[in-house]
C-alpha cells in the first residue's frame, strides 16, 4: 500500500490533508513537526512526504535537507505546503530535487492531483520552477 | 592650547564677533614656557549658524614682527564662514544618514509584517477553502458536514481575532484608544482569565498565587483582561511540552504587579526587549513556527503604557520565561486623544 508521511503543525490542516488523501486509499501518517517527521520517514521510508515549511523544532526545509543526506531516503518525492511568501524559502524549496511546492490556501482537488502525479512519476522537479514563479 | 588663544576664543564666543589680540606676551607668560610657544598675536572668530554658536576658529602668530590687521581679520571671518558651512553640512548629512537608516528599518519591519500577516491569514483560509470545497464536492454524511462546518467556523473566528488585534494595536499606538477605568479586583480578574485559559491548555497546570490583601485597582477591565490573556496564551504556547504556568499577583507600593511564569523554551537574552516591538517575534528553531501574529506582546506593552504602567520579560538561566506587568493602583492615564 502507498505510504504518505504528512508533517504539519496545524491540526485543522492535518485533518484536511488526511481526509483528502483518505479518499485515495493511501496509508497516511501524521507528524506534528520536523523532528517527528524525520523519525517517521526514517522508520517507514514512505512513497511521498508532504510537509509544511514553518514548523516547531525542525522546519520543513531543514527536515528535507536531513532526509536528502541519507542515501536510502534521498529519492523520496516531497511536496512542500507553504503559506509563506518569503522568496528565499520558495527558491530554496524549489532547488531541492524531487520536490514540488503547493501554496496555501489550496483546493483539496489540487492537492490530490499533485500527490497522484508525484507518486506516479516519482519526480516533480521539472515543474517546481514554474510552480513558484507564479508567486 | 596657549592661554592667550583660549582667552581670545572665549571672548569671540561671548561677543559673537571676531577678536584681535595684538600684544599677547603679557597674557601668555605662564604657558609660554610650558608649551614652548611664544604667542604674540591672536585672531579669533566665532562659528555662527542661524544665531547658534558652533565653536570658534583662532589663529595665532609667534613672530613678534608679524601683526594681524583688518585684512587678516576679514580673511579669518571668511574661513570661519566656510568652516561653519562645512560643519553644518556634515551634521545635516549625519542626520540624513540616520533618517535613511530609520526608513530602511521601517521598510524592513513593514515587509516582515506583510509576510507574517499573509502567512497568518493563509493558514485559516486553507481550512476555510479546503473544508468548504469538500462539503461542496464530496458525498459527506450529515455528521461530517457538521464537523467541517465547525472547522470552517473556527477558522473564521481566528481570522476575525487576527483582524481585531491588528486594529486594536493600531488604535492604541496612534492614541485613538480611550480607557474606561473602573474599580476592579485584581485577584478576581486573574482567576477569571485563568479559568478561561484552562480548557485550551489540557497539558498545562495553571497555578495561581494571589495577592493576600485583595486590594482593588482602578483600570480598564477589558484591557487588563486582554493583556493578561495574551501573557498566559504565550506562556502556554511557548511551553509546548506542558508543565506548570504560575500567575502571581500582588501589590507593591502603589503598583499592581502581575507575574506570569512558564517553564517553556525561554527567550534568548538579546531579544528580551525587542519581543515587545511590533511584528518581531522571538526567532529561534524552537519558536519560529509557533503560530502567532507577533502582535500579542506589543498589545500588552501598549495596554501597560496607556495605564501608566510597564511590562518586561526575563528568561532565567534555569529555563522558561517570566513576564511582568505593572499597573499603577490608580491608573495615571497617559494623554490620549479622544476618538469622539
Amino acid at each position: 500500500v502507498t505510504q504518505v508521511v504528512v508533517c504539519e503543525d496545524e491540526p485543522s490542516i492535518q485533518k484536511l490533508v488526511e481526509f483528502t488523501l483518505g479518499a485515495l486509499a493511501y496509508d497516511v501518517r501524521v507528524a506534528n513537526d520536523g523532528v517527528e517527521g524525520l523519525e517517521l520517514v526514517e522508520q517507514l521510508r514512505p512513497d511521498l512526504i508532504i510537509t509544511d515549511i514553518y514548523m516547531p523544532r525542525l522546519d520543513g526545509l531543514e527536515m528535507v535537507d536531513a532526509i536528502r543526506q541519507r542515501p536510502a531516503l534521498e529519492a523520496i518525492p516531497v511536496l512542500f505546503m507553504t503559506a509563506g511568501v518569503q522568496r528565499w524559502q520558495l527558491e530554496r524549496a524549489a532547488r531541492v530535487p524531487e520536490t514540488e511546492l503547493l501554496h496555501k490556501p489550496f483546493s483539496p482537488a489540487e492537492l490530490r492531483a499533485r500527490v497522484q502525479k508525484l507518486i506516479n512519476s516519482g519526480s516533480g522537479s521539472a515543474d517546481a520552477e514554474t510552480a513558484w514563479r507564479k508567486y | 592650547l596657549p592661554e592667550a588663544v583660549a582667552a581670545a576664543s572665549a571672548q569671540a564666543a561671548r561677543l559673537r564677533l571676531p577678536v584681535l589680540v595684538s600684544d599677547a606676551h603679557g597674557v601668555d607668560a605662564e604657558t609660554t614656557s610650558r608649551l614652548h610657544t611664544n604667542v604674540s598675536m591672536v585672531a579669533a572668530a566665532p562659528l555662527l549658524h542661524e544665531g547658534h554658536l558652533l565653536g570658534t576658529l583662532a589663529v595665532f602668530s609667534e613672530e613678534p614682527t608679524r601683526r594681524f590687521d583688518s585684512e587678516d581679520a576679514e580673511l579669518l571671518e571668511l574661513i570661519a564662514g566656510l568652516a561653519t558651512a562645512a560643519l553644518v553640512t556634515g551634521e545635516a548629512f549625519d542626520r540624513q544618514q540616520h533618517a535613511v537608516q530609520e526608513l530602511r528599518r521601517l521598510h524592513r519591519a513593514k515587509a516582515d509584517f506583510v509576510s507574517i500577516v499573509s502567512h497568518e491569514f493563509r493558514t485559516p483560509l486553507t481550512g476555510i477553502q479546503g473544508f468548504s470545497e469538500m462539503m461542496r464536492d464530496e458525498d459527506l454524511s450529515r455528521a461530517q458536514m457538521r464537523e467541517f462546518a465547525g472547522d470552517i467556523n473556527k477558522d473564521a473566528h481566528r481570522l476575525n481575532r487576527l483582524i481585531n488585534e491588528m486594529l486594536d494595536l493600531d488604535r492604541m499606538e496612534s492614541g485613538r484608544m480611550t480607557l474606561h477605568s473602573e474599580e476592579i479586583s485584581l485577584n478576581a480578574l486573574v482567576e477569571e482569565v485563568a479559568t478561561t485559559a484552562r480548557p485550551n491548555a489540557p497539558r498545562h497546570s495553571i497555578k495561581l498565587q494571589l495577592d493576600p490583601t485583595s486590594m482593588l485597582l482602578r483600570a480598564d477591565r477589558d484591557k487588563i483582561v486582554q493583556a493578561l490573556t495574551n501573557l498566559i496564551d504565550n506562556a502556554i504556547k511557548y511551553s509546548p511540552d506542558g508543565g506548570v504556568v504560575v500567575i502571581r499577583s500582588f501589590f507593591e507600593d502603589d503598583l499592581a504587579h502581575i507575574i506570569v511564569r512558564d517553564h517553556g523554551i525561554g527567550i534568548q537574552p538579546d531579544i528580551l526587549e525587542t519581543i515587545f516591538e511590533r511584528y518581531t517575534r522571538g526567532e529561534s528553531p524552537q519558536s519560529r513556527s509557533i503560530a502567532g501574529t507577533g502582535l500579542g506582546l506589543p498589545i500588552v506593552r501598549e495596554i501597560a503604557r496607556l495605564h501608566g504602567g510597564r511590562t518586561w520579560a526575563e528568561s532565567p538561566t534555569s529555563g522558561g520565561s517570566t513576564f511582568h506587568l505593572t499597573i499603577p493602583r490608580v491608573a495615571t492615564t497617559v494623554e490620549v486623544e479622544g476618538d469622539g
